[in-house]
């Protein structure tokens, strides 16, 4: 152990330390800074002098959201879609990888372009919108706000990648034994996938929880809308001015504004120290191990 | 197809005749389906005429793009919606949106072919006029007779043909407001001024933007601090009112940065003019004098009007919602702090009023008690003179500071998607007192400006001239702030500017907008 009480490598430790925690704080700082907000009293935001704790501390904000129905109601609609259109999406991206990371299955030289062609060139947005709301009919539905994303590309041929490297001895051994294809796929290959499958739901469910464009194209009633179009339309309002007459400039306070997003962050953030290993695994398992 | 229009007119009238709803209850006869056969009036299955309130003896339902707004988020049960029902027979499919992406959604609806019958709440029209999806308006209007009737109570013919299309016709109904009133001017510390002995109150009847500086150079002296002025809205919103007083455009008011010289009947390029040179003095001047926080060109508005509230700067630009939010919310951190929103200075071209057009936006606008104030004996009384009071227990924009309950929020009335437009007690009953001074006071100290004709551009020409507009003015615009920090020296580089205006296209720009102004003049009734 006598070399890491080298004079170098302390130097690098306190170097290194020094560097952490400045990255640290400009990571963490915008979220105490929101927090900060949230609790604070409006005229004190409003003066900018709000930095790192709050001043006047009050918690009427969050009584005031947490009164405020549509707000439970969006944020119900963003559970229900996030929980659908994750398991759907895990679901289907699994289908879809599996047959694709065999690489003896001639079809796929022809396939896998297909797939990944659409993460390079897309139809555009009203060629998409006439495609959901007027072919396929689902305008207005929840299903046009989870169906059309379902599949990300990505995510795919991450999935793809981990299946292909799998031992192939293990599916011929089941094979061996009197084991069917779907057998295969759902007792030897998903059990063994729980981490690239954890790794996926937390990127879907992400991905749905922030998803504010498809739902802001295809859902018309109010009572469908997720959480996030409401934050948009609170937080972008402020940023926009009608220099026309008598147009409305927002007054929606900024205490407001922090405490809806971080009452919309909280259960991301909670989440996100549990699974993050997961994370980290899926991002590296792709790769090939040294 | 057919029945789609009609039913948009339908609408349309409905909304509009909306606007009789004090007049009398006569209804008159209907019957069967008259959807096929519009000329036939007698047979329609409701009723509608001037000073009649439409009503539909078929309950109908008509879809709606609606605009929300963050400050009083929609609301199925508001009153609004079952007075509407009770007064019309007539429901609403509503598309929300929120009034951030609003414009991005209509585009998209009305380029798929797939808008709702009724749009609200439009800014401007021109892209989707060409697409062949947006109904002539004009050719409707003589369906709507409580519409015409104001059209020619208030003299607004005039007013409309700054919506001529090439063909034209007008496509959209505007919101209409019997004088043109309210806008941006700027809120200043009153005290502090007071205190350095500048009356605001006697100068602003007939100052110009120079006695406006030398005032705030007599408050600098006094105070001592930095700069008086770091502004909201990148600076956009005062130079462009300025803009105004110097017979030229610029900031907000950008537009093409041409001014119609009335004396020859034709268009002239503004922004190159030895005017435009003068604003830019007037600018630089106080930019020089260290008035003007530079940050005001790039810093959010959050930032600029921290610093007004924190009591480091003394004026602010603003509209007069703000001012009040200022007062309401109670933002100055300075409880002596006294607020004035001044009448904005005049400049060479006399005290002109800023705020000259008296159209709004919108399609369907019904200048209407109902919409704005709500139901007689619900949310409003009437007084023994006839005037709107609004019930002590509801605020609206400064007025009843305490009450309980919102209009727009709880109740849905007063919108920003219905409520634009108006007689004058009708507008005037929804001001706070101060509101309502502010506008007296602009009303007494500033004369009416008379509004420039519209350039009729079929869809080759108006293509053509983008091409032209775009880089020209974006090069105006980053010049006029280059003058105004010094950055470009006013007299040493303003041939230079004026030959680049040009090589830019600026005369072409003008020989087209002339053309154009020649061949179309008939259509708007001009010589």
């Amino acid at each position: 152990m006598l070399q890491y009480k080298t004079k170098g490598y302390r130097i690098f430790q306190v170097i290194n330390t020094i560097i952490m925690v400045f990255v640290i704080f400009i990571t963490l700082y915008p979220i105490v800074y929101l927090v900060a907000q949230s609790f604070s009293n409006e005229a004190a935001v409003s003066a900018g002098e709000v930095t790192f704790y709050p001043i006047g501390f009050t918690t009427a904000t969050y009584e005031y959201v947490l009164r405020n129905g549509d707000f439970f109601r969006y944020y119900w609609n963003t559970i229900v879609y996030s929980v659908v259109r994750t398991a759907l999406s895990v679901a289907l991206t699994a289908l879809l990888a599996y047959p694709l990371s065999k690489p003896q299955l001639r079809l796929n030289k022809v396939l896998i372009p297909f797939v990944v062609f659409t993460m390079y060139f897309a139809g555009g947005i009203i060629p998409n919108y006439i495609l959901v709301t007027q072919w396929l009919g689902l305008r207005d539905s929840m299903w046009a706000v989870i169906l059309p994303p379902a599949i990300s590309t990505f995510n795919f041929l991450l999935m793809k990648s981990f299946f292909a490297g799998l031992p192939e001895e293990l599916e011929e051994a089941a094979s061996i034994d009197g084991m069917g294809t779907y057998g295969i796929f759902l007792k030897i290959v998903l059990p063994l996938s729980k981490a690239i499958i954890a790794t996926m739901t937390l990127f879907y469910i992400v991905g749905m929880w922030n998803e504010w464009f498809g739902p802001f194209m295809y859902l018309d009633t109010p009572s469908k809308m997720p959480v996030a179009l409401y934050v948009r339309s609170l937080v972008e309002g402020a940023n926009q001015v009608d220099p026309t007459a008598s147009s409305e400039a927002s007054n929606v306070q900024s205490t407001l504004k922090s405490a809806t997003m971080v009452l919309t962050t909280l259960p991301i953030v909670c989440v996100y120290p549990f699974v993050q290993k997961y994370f980290v695994q899926g991002m590296t398992m792709g790769a090939v191990k040294g | 197809m057919k029945r789609k229009i009609f039913a948009l007119t339908m609408a349309a009238v409905m909304a509009v005749s909306l606007g009789a709803c004090g007049g009398g209850g006569s209804t008159s006869g209907s019957s069967a389906a008259g959807y096929e056969d519009p000329e036939d009036l007698s047979e329609l299955d409701y009723t509608f005429g001037e000073d009649t309130t439409f009503y539909s003896e078929e309950p109908v339902s008509y879809s709606l793009l609606y605009s929300d707004h963050e400050n009083y988020p929609y609301k199925e049960d508001w009153r609004l919606w079952s007075a509407i029902e009770e007064k019309t027979n007539v429901t609403f499919d509503i598309s929300l949106v929120s009034r951030v992406d609003y414009d991005d959604k209509m585009s998209v609806t009305i380029n798929a072919g797939d808008a709702p019958y009724i749009i609200s709440k439009a800014y401007d029209e021109t892209p989707y006029v060409d697409s062949g999806q947006i109904v002539a308006i004009s050719d409707w209007v003589q369906y709507m007779p409580n519409y015409m009737k104001v059209v020619e109570e208030w003299g607004m013919e005039d007013d409309l043909k700054q919506l001529y299309q090439s063909d034209g016709k007008y496509y959209k109904l505007p919101g209409m407001w019997k004088s043109a009133a309210g806008g941006y001017s700027m809120v200043i510390r009153k005290d502090v001024f007071d205190a350095a002995g500048v009356d605001v109150t006697e100068l602003e009847k007939n100052w110009t933007w120079d006695d406006f500086i030398d005032a705030l150079i007599k408050v600098k002296e006094y105070t001592g601090a930095d700069y008086v002025w770091s502004d909201q809205f990148q600076g956009q919103s005062a130079i462009s009112i300025s803009a105004v007083q110097y017979g030229v455009t610029a900031g907000w008011g950008v537009g093409n940065g041409t001014a119609f010289d009335w004396d020859n009947s034709e268009f002239t390029f503004a922004d190159s003019s030895d005017s435009y040179k003068d604003f830019v003095t007037m600018w630089h001047r106080m930019y020089e004098e260290g008035l003007l926080d530079p940050e005001s060109f790039t810093q959010d508005n959050e930032q600029g009007a921290a610093k007004f509230y924190r009591g480091e700067t003394y004026v602010l630009s603003a509209n007069y919602q703000n001012v009040a939010d200022m007062i309401s919310a109670n933002r100055m951190q300075d409880p002596n702090a006294e607020l004035y929103f001044v009448v904005y200075p005049g400049g060479p071209k006399g005290h002109l009023q800023v705020e000259s057009s008296r159209l709004e936006n919108g399609l369907m606008i019904s200048q209407n008690a109902l919409d704005e104030l709500g139901v007689e004996g619900e949310t409003y009384e009437l007084d023994d003179e006839g005037n709107v009071v609004l019930n002590s227990d509801i605020y609206y924009n400064g007025i009843n500071p305490d009450a309980t309950k919102q209009l727009n929020v709880d109740y849905g009335f007063g919108g920003g998607v219905f409520a634009y437009g108006g007689s004058d007690w009708l507008r005037f009953s929804k001001f706070t007192d101060g509101e309502r001074d502010w506008n007296e006071r602009i009303y007494a100290n500033t004369e009416p400006r008379e509004l420039d004709p519209p350039i009729m551009a079929d869809e080759m020409q108006k293509e053509e001239m983008n091409l032209i507009q775009t880089p020209l003015i974006d090069y105006v615009n980053a010049s006029c702030l280059q003058f105004i920090s010094g950055d470009m020296d006013i007299e040493a580089d303003w041939d230079e500017y004026v030959s680049q205006c040009e090589s830019k296209g600026s005369t072409e720009y003008i020989d087209m907008a002339n053309e154009i102004f020649q061949d179309t003049k008939d259509i708007l009734g001009m010589e």
